[in-house]
């Protein structure tokens, strides 16, 4: 009763002000959309949505089960708790109960029971990359990462920065190679280049040579 | 664009085999043999590690693109959510309720039998409203719902499958601009009127979640 009703007068402040709500959606859309296309990364995009937002209308609809924090629901570690539950049980349920409704297959190779998730990639990748949902500085550390990577992808030579530039508007490589005009071969050693190149600009691993 | 003449036509043969892992894990999952080939291989390469960390930031950048397409119509429907909890507020609403009692002249140590009380009358004044609104309706279902026959068209009856919840059906209702005006019938059907064509469309918007779809026999085809 306690949890329902810290959960209510988190809500009941959230739906009072604009910029908290901002706040809030930013950070636990984040957290669930990463959560979840980590753990489904060949699932379609849409589908991700999808599943956050039933979450998120879980959440309005005070039907969030289990949820509970030890600290008091204005306080920023109550959001925090918040966020990481919708992001690590609520949203992948949902997206669960999506593909079944839609008659897709739980790809086996795609579901990673909770806490068993290590995969290599996301650990290397934590040390680059701050979460993002675990507070103020670590969001603007990942934001202004990404800047910069962004900026690095825009200075890379004319075919390179084509290649990129599909690759991150979701074109598979067969289709890049198709959009411009080159065997499939070549879509893939201008990537292996250009992500020399990123590195170099990006100065990753810079501190070992 | 064409490839210059010292790039390569076919597979990339300068690519290491954790390289190929990596640019296949920009569009596909990795198998278990497959990660523990590449953490194997960052293990003895500390540049495989630095390969690792830029396809990550690769992947998170792409990802940062793809909620960014999907951040506008996001952001409306949780706007809505936190405006349809203002205004329902089942619980809170509640808790002002007490409150005003609470605020009531003589009422700041209000006992249990006068909240009951009080409850109790509020409880039988809805009653009898309610009693009185059941008592005048209008028998119509088209004068109810405030429009002609016409206005109830084009219309669909949906027979939802016991699996369906109410919010994927509102939310498809929402989608198609689409809203429940009456049902269920005694088959279990709701009627669901919407915009123009989505007689022709409804089955296609409702296949996830209807057993059927039926047009409404009233309404002109």
């Amino acid at each position: 009763m306690i949890r329902a009703m810290s959960l209510r007068s988190f809500l009941d402040t959230l739906a009072g002000s604009r910029a908290a709500q901002r706040t809030f959606f930013d950070q636990a859309r984040r957290a669930m959309l990463g959560a979840l296309a980590r753990k489904h990364p060949s699932l379609p995009h849409a589908l991700l949505e999808d599943a956050a937002m039933q979450a998120f209308e879980q959440l309005w609809n005070h039907r969030i089960g289990a949820f509970s924090s030890p600290h008091p629901p204005g306080s920023d570690a109550f959001r925090h708790d918040l966020v990481r539950y919708l992001a690590q049980v609520i949203a992948p349920r949902r997206l669960v109960d999506q593909l079944r409704r839609t008659g897709r297959e739980v790809p086996v190779a795609d579901w990673v029971p909770p806490g068993d998730d290590d995969l290599p990639d996301d650990a290397l990748f934590d040390a680059v990359l701050p979460a993002g949902n675990d507070g103020v500085a670590a969001g603007a550390e990942r934001t202004q990462l990404l800047h910069r990577l962004a900026r690095c992808v825009d200075h890379l030579p004319a075919k390179m920065h084509d290649v990129v530039r599909h690759v991150l508007d979701d074109v598979r490589q067969a289709d890049i190679a198709q959009a411009l005009g080159i065997p499939e071969g070549t879509v893939k050693s201008r990537m292996s280049e250009a992500v020399k190149r990123i590195k170099r600009c990006m100065a990753i691993g810079k501190e070992r040579s | 664009m064409t490839p210059s003449a010292d790039e390569p036509q076919g597979q990339d043969p300068t690519a290491s085999p954790e390289h190929r892992l990596l640019q296949a894990s920009l569009e596909r999952t990795l198998s278990a043999e497959e990660r523990q080939q590449l953490l194997a291989a960052a293990r003895n390469d500390p540049a495989v590690v630095d390969d690792i960390a830029t396809y990550a930031l690769l992947r998170a950048l792409r990802l940062e693109q793809r909620m960014a397409r999907h951040e506008a119509p996001a952001w409306d429907r949780f706007q809505e959510l936190a405006r349809q909890h203002a205004a329902g507020q089942p619980a809170s609403g509640w808790a002002r309720w007490l409150a005003w009692l609470r605020r009531q002249p003589g009422a700041p140590g209000l006992s249990v039998p006068r909240l009951a009380a009080a409850c109790a009358a509020v409880v039988i004044a809805l009653q009898a409203g309610g009693l009185v609104w059941l008592a005048q309706r209008p028998a119509e279902h088209a004068v109810m719902r405030g429009g002609d026959g016409l206005a109830m068209c084009p219309a669909v009856l949906v027979r939802l499958k016991p699996q369906a919840s109410a919010s994927d059906f509102a939310r498809v209702l929402m989608q198609s601009q689409a809203r429940v005006v009456d049902g269920p019938d005694a088959q279990g059907a709701f009627r669901v009127i919407g915009p123009a064509g989505f007689a022709e469309e409804a089955g296609a918007l409702f296949t996830e979640l209807a057993q059927d779809v039926r047009p409404a026999a009233d309404c002109p085809r």
